[in-house]
């Protein structure tokens, strides 16, 4: 069987969203194949949930201050600040050609095993911790979120191949009642990057190559290289000023 | 629909499934208006919308609105992974206080 891989590089992060929906939409409709896509983002950009009150999860002053876009996604889940320096991973998939679980923890779960033995490679454990995190030495390495329909799961999240978590920890307003559960002192000791593990900074080729074998191995498939079909850029174009749009941004 | 949540009182609650962010406009002891937000997943999203609807008017008492809830998780078909019903109850009673 063979997923389509599409690297789409630094991208604007409006795009990007617009890119994400385009693919689910077009994968649901049976028009496009499994896809693995990665992207990193061309700028400073803290991504709402959603669900999320961007007035009560993000310090706006702040964002505004120091030229972070704010974005809101069509899926669930937190927000997350990214700049450059994170890969971003999305996965559009029919759960029922791979036997993936129906369940959300389920089917999150398996898509991480193909992250899973990407980081073997690496020589990094992961594990994965529902509902939605990925570990390393009990450090959360990678979040995401998703978007299902019918049997089309759309998973989108990140890989913290290097972190800025002074900036994250000053866009984002981390509730105690977050944190204070999971019995650790404070937000920032739960995230840990690639590099920090590693003690080196990867190379990003190495590392999208790690990741392209691991879903090999896990899934039993074959990549092709490929970009959007006609049919998803025209979507893009449809999408795009809704995510870009004030009304959507800040819709809560 | 943008809030200002200065006209709202505020209810966190922590799931399992996220941080469930409640804002409660409340009116001689009904709800008048109310918003969920938060970082945890519900599907279909829309459904949520369709919860903060179905408790205009509803009397704030705990059970009545646990009813009202499961109501609409049966009617249609929530699946929110880590998050319950009683979650969603916890962070309205939270903002009620």
């Amino acid at each position: 069987m063979r997923w389509r891989y599409f690297d789409i590089g630094l991208v604007d992060p409006y795009e990007a969203m617009a890119v994400h929906g385009a693919m689910f939409i077009s994968r649901v409709e049976q028009k496009s194949p499994n896809t693995l896509y990665l992207e990193r983002y061309n700028s400073k950009s803290v991504f709402l949930g959603y669900h999320q009150c961007a007035e009560a999860e993000l310090n706006l002053d702040y964002c505004k201050q120091n030229d972070i876009k704010v974005v809101r996604r069509s899926t669930g889940g937190g927000a997350g600040y990214m700049d450059p320096k994170q890969l971003n991973y999305e996965i559009t998939v029919d759960r029922k050609e791979y036997d993936i679980p129906a369940d959300f923890v389920g089917s999150y779960g398996r898509i991480m095993d193909g992250f899973i033995e990407a980081l073997k490679y690496l020589e990094l454990e992961a594990e994965f911790k529902p509902i939605n995190d990925l570990i390393v030495n009990g450090g959360k390495i990678s979040g995401g979120c998703m978007a299902r329909k019918d049997t089309i799961i759309l998973q989108h999240g990140s890989l913290l191949v290097d972190f800025d978590l002074n900036t994250a920890f000053k866009v984002l307003n981390v509730p105690r009642v977050k944190y204070e559960s999971k019995g650790v002192k404070s937000a920032k000791s739960r995230v840990t990057s690639i590099n920090r593990e590693l003690g080196y900074e990867v190379d990003l080729d190495e590392l999208k190559a790690v990741i392209k074998k691991g879903f090999e191995k896990s899934f039993g498939i074959e990549f092709e290289d490929s970009g959007l079909t006609k049919y998803e850029e025209e979507l893009v174009r449809e999408l795009l000023p809704k995510y870009r749009s004030e009304e959507f941004i800040y819709r809560m | 629909m943008k809030i200002d949540i200065s006209e709202y009182k505020q209810g966190l609650y922590k799931s399992t499934g996220g941080l469930i962010r409640v804002f409660l406009k409340e009116r001689e002891g009904n709800i008048e208006d109310i918003i969920f937000t938060g970082d945890f997943f519900i599907f279909p999203e829309d459904s949520l919308d369709i919860m903060a609807r179905s408790l205009k008017d509803v009397v704030l008492d705990k059970n009545t609105i646990l009813d009202t809830i499961k109501e609409v998780y049966l009617k249609e078909n929530i699946d929110s992974p880590g998050t319950t019903p009683e979650d969603f109850v916890n962070a309205i009673m939270a903002a009620g206080e």
